[in-house]
């Protein structure tokens, strides 16, 4: 995505803020958001558009930024996660999740602070084999589906017998 | 033999490869929402499923605290690790460079480390064992944001690839810091030799891949040998390019140096370093004919502090004793 400034660049910094219930994003390539940032148009420490050399974690510093100061009020702040007991807010304050399900839990509120981290929130590569296999079986079966529903409308029944059954067994398969 | 004191490929400008994996038990909080008998079950689950693969364990709770550090100090752990004061333990298998870290941040860091430009061997090494771990243990995972680690930063892969390099022309030439941001532009990070936080010591500079999530770990790696290679062809261009009365200064430099590391009787871990990264370089200029690599590859990692406490015979109780260990071991190791 270019950024919305110079329309030149790609974006590369993300900022949202959310104050009062009004809502502000801006998607920035890092020299605009710098420069932004010199004329007080964004807020924002040093740290968080020009990572120097040796900083600790330029996420560090984005997370803070990102989900905002503690003062500002922040919208599902008291979401808990159902298996771990985690917060949105304990997750904002230590810019870590409390398990794996808390990322299901707070999924809609993380997703653009995962963006500004990744420029991304789709994985690609590697995968436990389980998941591979349940990821093959849930793609055959979608494509099983659609076939017998084109079955139906075209009224070929005895095609679509051979279908659903095919769909049984792979169900049923564990 | 380990990663530090064999020889590998692109050796004039890189010192190790290293493939990190962050992994996480599904049953299991995070962090230090994980309780210590979780911790003990995480870490007989992770060791039980590698059994007959090599590996030695190392209970952390067990060991002195220069033993501990020693572990920091062959980049086998990291820090924090190390610092811990919940169960924690270390796998390691010193034959393929493989070193697990269990109950680090993350449940599981498995890591393998290479000598020289080795990127992709190293992540072969790491995918074996993961395989290993995956195929007993329940990794995990979500289809959108790939394998889940207690940080955000992790997310996807949860793969950090990461090279040593060796850059005393651009840091002589101040290059590093331009080099450093143009390489945050496009997704990768520079660092000093130690990790996070830590200042860059005898030229020596991490490089590795900042983004995990929607790249996949062939593109990764090949982004990094890629950059790789432009900052090595820049490294040796500006090496050969000193030439007439600058060589000249540069070679009584070396040999100075040389002079200090094998006739010194007190020599600190920063003076030691300093003098390294000279006499690598002369030997890369053909300047320092009788030090190889491997050599002073060992010493850079045996004359830190807690090894080099581990390695002597007489334990040095304080800094002037180690400075003395130092130097002798340092000049041992050159033939003096």
């Amino acid at each position: 995505m270019l950024c919305e400034k110079c329309k030149k660049n790609n974006a590369s910094v993300f900022y949202e803020e959310n104050i009062n219930g009004k809502k502000r994003s801006l998607a920035l390539c890092s020299e605009c958001a710098n420069e932004m940032k010199k004329n007080g148009e964004l807020p924002g420490s040093d740290d968080i558009f020009s990572p120097s050399l040796f900083a600790s974690s330029i996420h560090d510093s984005l997370f803070g930024s990102l989900f905002g100061s503690p003062s500002k009020p922040q919208i599902g702040a008291k979401k808990t996660c159902p298996v771990c007991g985690h917060t949105f807010e304990d997750f904002r304050r230590i810019g870590k999740a409390g398990c794996a399900e808390c990322y299901r839990t707070f999924a809609a509120e993380l997703e653009p602070t995962i963006r500004s981290i990744h420029s991304n929130a789709k994985h690609s590569g590697r995968a436990p084999a389980k998941q591979k296999a349940k990821h093959k079986k849930e793609n055959e079966l979608k494509a099983l589906r659609n076939e017998l529903k084109e079955a139906i409308a075209k009224e070929e029944f005895e095609k679509a017998a051979t279908l659903r059954d095919k769909i049984r067994d792979i169900e049923s398969r564990t | 033999m380990a990663w530090y004191n064999e020889i590998g490929n692109d050796f004039d400008t890189v010192l190790s490869s290293r493939i990190r994996f962050a992994r996480n038990l599904s049953a299991y909080p995070f962090g230090n929402k994980l309780k210590e008998n979780e911790a003990r079950e995480i870490i007989s689950a992770v060791s039980a499923s590698l059994d007959g693969k090599g590996f030695r364990k190392i209970d952390f709770d067990d060991i002195s605290p220069t033993e501990a550090a020693s572990y920091v100090e062959k980049h086998f752990v990291s820090r924090e690790f190390a610092a811990k004061k919940t169960p924690h333990s270390l796998l390691i298998n010193e034959n393929s460079g493989t070193a697990i870290m269990i109950c680090e941040e993350d449940h599981i860091r498995l890591q393998s480390i290479l000598p020289g430009l080795a990127l992709e061997e190293a992540f072969k090494i790491a995918c074996e064992y993961d395989d290993i771990l995956d195929s007993v243990l329940d990794i995990a995972y979500n289809e959108d944001l790939g394998y889940l680690t207690h940080c955000p930063t992790n997310l996807g892969t949860g793969m950090r690839a990461s090279v040593m390099m060796f850059l005393p022309a651009l840091t002589m030439a101040n290059r590093i810091s331009s080099l450093a941001s143009e390489l945050s532009k496009i997704g990768l990070t520079m660092r000093g030799m130690y990790g996070e936080g830590s200042e860059s010591r005898g030229c020596l500079y991490q490089i590795s891949n900042q983004i995990t999530l929607g790249i996949t770990e062939e593109d990764t790696l090949k982004k990094l040998g890629d950059v790789i290679s432009q900052i090595n062809e820049q490294e040796r261009k500006l090496r050969s390019s000193i030439k007439g009365e600058n060589l000249e200064r540069l070679r009584d430099k070396v040999l100075r140096s040389e002079g200090i590391l094998k006739y010194a009787h007190m020599l600190s871990s920063a003076e030691f370093i300093e003098h390294f990264s000279t006499i690598r370089l002369g030997i890369a200029l053909g300047i320092v004919t009788d030090i190889s690599y491997a050599v002073l590859g060992d010493l850079l990692i045996t004359t830190l502090p807690a090894v080099l406490t581990l390695s002597s015979g007489d334990k040095p109780k304080n800094d002037a004793e180690r400075d003395r260990a130092r130097a002798k071991l340092v000049k041992n190791a050159l033939g003096k």
